[in-house]
């Protein structure tokens, strides 16, 4: 007879779906041995044995020991996606595996659960182009390199335009966007309606649509699983992630770091990254640095499940609302942030009420759909829409912040320069222009144009 | 819905106000480096925080002390050289 078999389950916090992560090491399920992390083959043999295999086992995804050691080459804090990729590539490309993930709450349960995932390139300033196009290009190829189904659906993205000015932003975007390689192009009304046959090309006449700006490679992803993901690959490493265990302190001695305080004692080490998004300001006033990131809540809410009709991701700057379509068939809605300053994941029905005016505009049909979830995210904004990143003041102290409501997009590439940027204390050049230093100077990026709708 | 219990025009929709962002003390003309860094750079942790509130159907500014770990209004006032003939 086996044994008793524990099966964990992670939900996520914002949708809702559960997914079987383990079962408990050694553990004989139908006369087998199932080894912790063992890796079971590709996923399509897998996804073939589940189809015969009634249990559906599963290795745990990733461990977490009883208790930290004493000293890491690098402690990070936050296991939100940014940290756990940049654990991951610290571990894959520079060969550091002494790394320690440290999370107040649960993997995954900051703004990496709670985003509308959608992931996309056409930016508006260079400098932010070409990351985020390294990121959709690293996000393309990631499922495999993680070997992690991440429901990467390819959609294309509408920014739609309402008025002359979002006309030109969309213009200059695809501009910009096409000098980098990147596909944008400036589309008329009526290849909106050909893509979506359901808007109301007019809004009831008030505010018509002019045009758009059409980008093929717009996807939504599943962000959990990116998170789940990248922790996997990371704790396959050696990479020890350590859930429900806060920083309380950074310990700072002639202006470097030596260690970090937790709930779970101090810990040596000469360098930590932040990665922390809603949390950026407690993180700075630990190591005595001022803040260039304010803390706004972004809220985001499903429909229930329909039929699928919305193949596309449809945005308005306008409108300032953006929908698509999940593959479970509910609408997962967003808008610009909050009006002010908050420190709190509380949602509001002023958020709703907003949301669902602007978007019967677009989709009168909508008005009898049940919304049936609202939840907030706490978004770190910058003045100029643009990200904080690299070192900073502080030697051994490294910064990934500024990911305001725009941030899941650039999990991959964030993981890939913050590793460079840790292993070889130099900013790695894509992020270069992206140091807080720059608010002192005045060489703000200008990214609000292709951002300022929260996604 | 929230509330400003504004004591100007009385109990009016937060919805009503615009927030400007924290009332900047002592900032200098002949220090932009200073000013700069204060326009850019704070204490931006949850905290009890001065700012300026515009109320857009009377066009008047006001000082609001908020904190910012639970949205609660301690503190609305007229602010000075607002237009406002309340305020001397
Ligand atoms: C509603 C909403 C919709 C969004 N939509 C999109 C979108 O469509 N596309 C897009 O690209 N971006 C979107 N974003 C932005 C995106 O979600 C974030 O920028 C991104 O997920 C940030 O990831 P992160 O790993 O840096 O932070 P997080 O996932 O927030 O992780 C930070 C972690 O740090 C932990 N932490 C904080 N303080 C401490 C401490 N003292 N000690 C230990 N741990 C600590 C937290 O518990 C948290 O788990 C959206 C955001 C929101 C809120």
């Amino acid at each position: 007879m086996p044994g008793p078999r524990r099966v964990d389950h992670v939900t996520c916090s914002v949708c809702r779906v559960t997914t079987r992560t383990s079962v408990q090491p050694g553990v004989r399920v139908r006369g087998r041995r199932w080894a912790t992390n063992k890796i079971d083959g590709p996923m399509f043999l897998r996804l073939l044995k589940y189809a015969l295999n009634r249990d559906h086992a599963e290795p745990r995804w990733f461990n977490t020991p009883a208790a930290p050691q004493d000293r890491y080459d690098v402690v990070i804090v936050g296991a939100g996606g940014h940290g756990l990729a940049a654990a991951y590539y610290l571990a894959q490309r520079h060969g550091i595996r002494r790394v320690a993930v440290f999370d107040k709450g649960y993997l995954g349960g900051g703004n990496t659960g709670r985003n509308t995932t959608i992931v996309r390139s056409n930016y508006l300033t260079p400098e932010g182009v070409k990351f985020y196009d390294r990121s959709v290009r690293l996000f393309e190829g990631l499922a495999e390199e993680l070997d992690t189904n991440l429901f990467y659906s390819n959609r294309g993205h509408f920014t739609l335009a309402h008025t002359e000015a979002t006309l030109r932003t969309a213009r200059w975007r695809a501009e910009v966007n096409r000098h980098y390689g990147i596909e944008s192009t400036l589309v008329g009304p009526e290849a909106v309606k050909d893509a979506c046959p359901w808007i109301d090309l007019e809004c009831g006449g008030k505010h018509p649509i002019m045009g758009a700006l059409y980008h093929a490679p717009g996807s939504i992803v599943r962000h959990d699983a990116v998170a789940w993901g990248y922790a996997r690959g990371a704790s396959r490493l050696g990479v020890e992630i350590f859930q429900n265990t806060p920083v309380t302190g950074i310990e700072v001695k002639a202006g470097r770091v030596t260690g970090v305080q937790t709930a779970a004692g101090l810990i040596r080490t000469e360098r930590v990254l932040s990665a922390v998004a809603g949390s950026t300001p407690t993180l700075l006033k630990m190591v005595g640095l001022d803040s260039p990131v304010d803390i706004v809540p972004l809220q985001a809410c499903v429909t229930e499940p329909m039929k699928p009709w919305l193949d596309t991701i449809i945005v308005s700057g306008s409108l300032h609302v953006y929908v698509s379509q999940t593959a479970r068939g509910e609408l997962v809605m967003g808008a610009a942030v909050d009006p002010a300053e908050l420190h709190s994941t509380r949602s509001s029905l002023e958020f709703v009420t907003g949301l669902a005016d602007q978007i019967l505009d677009l989709f009168p049909f909508l008005a009898k759909v049940r919304i049936n979830r609202q939840w907030a995210g706490m978004a770190d904004m910058t003045p100029d829409f643009a990200p904080v990143m690299g070192k900073t003041a502080v030697k051994g102290f490294y910064l990934d912040a500024g990911w305001g409501t725009w941030g899941f997009k650039a999990t991959p590439v964030c993981g890939e320069t913050m590793a460079h940027t840790l292993a070889h204390d130099e900013n790695h050049p894509l992020i270069s222009a992206f140091g807080m230093e720059r608010f002192e100077r005045m060489h703000m990026l200008g990214e609000k144009g292709a951002a300022a709708v929260g996604h | 819905m929230k509330i400003f219990d504004c004591p100007v025009l009385g109990p009016r929709p937060a919805s009503e106000f615009l927030c400007a962002g924290s009332a900047i003390p002592g900032m200098q003309n002949d220090d932009l480096a200073g000013a700069r860094h204060a326009v850019y750079f704070g204490d931006a942790t949850a905290k009890v925080k001065r700012e300026w509130w515009f109320h857009r159907a009377s066009q008047l500014w006001f000082i609001v002390s908020r904190d910012t770990a639970t949205d609660a209004v301690l503190d609305i006032g007229p602010a000075a050289g607002s237009g406002d003939p309340h305020v001397a």
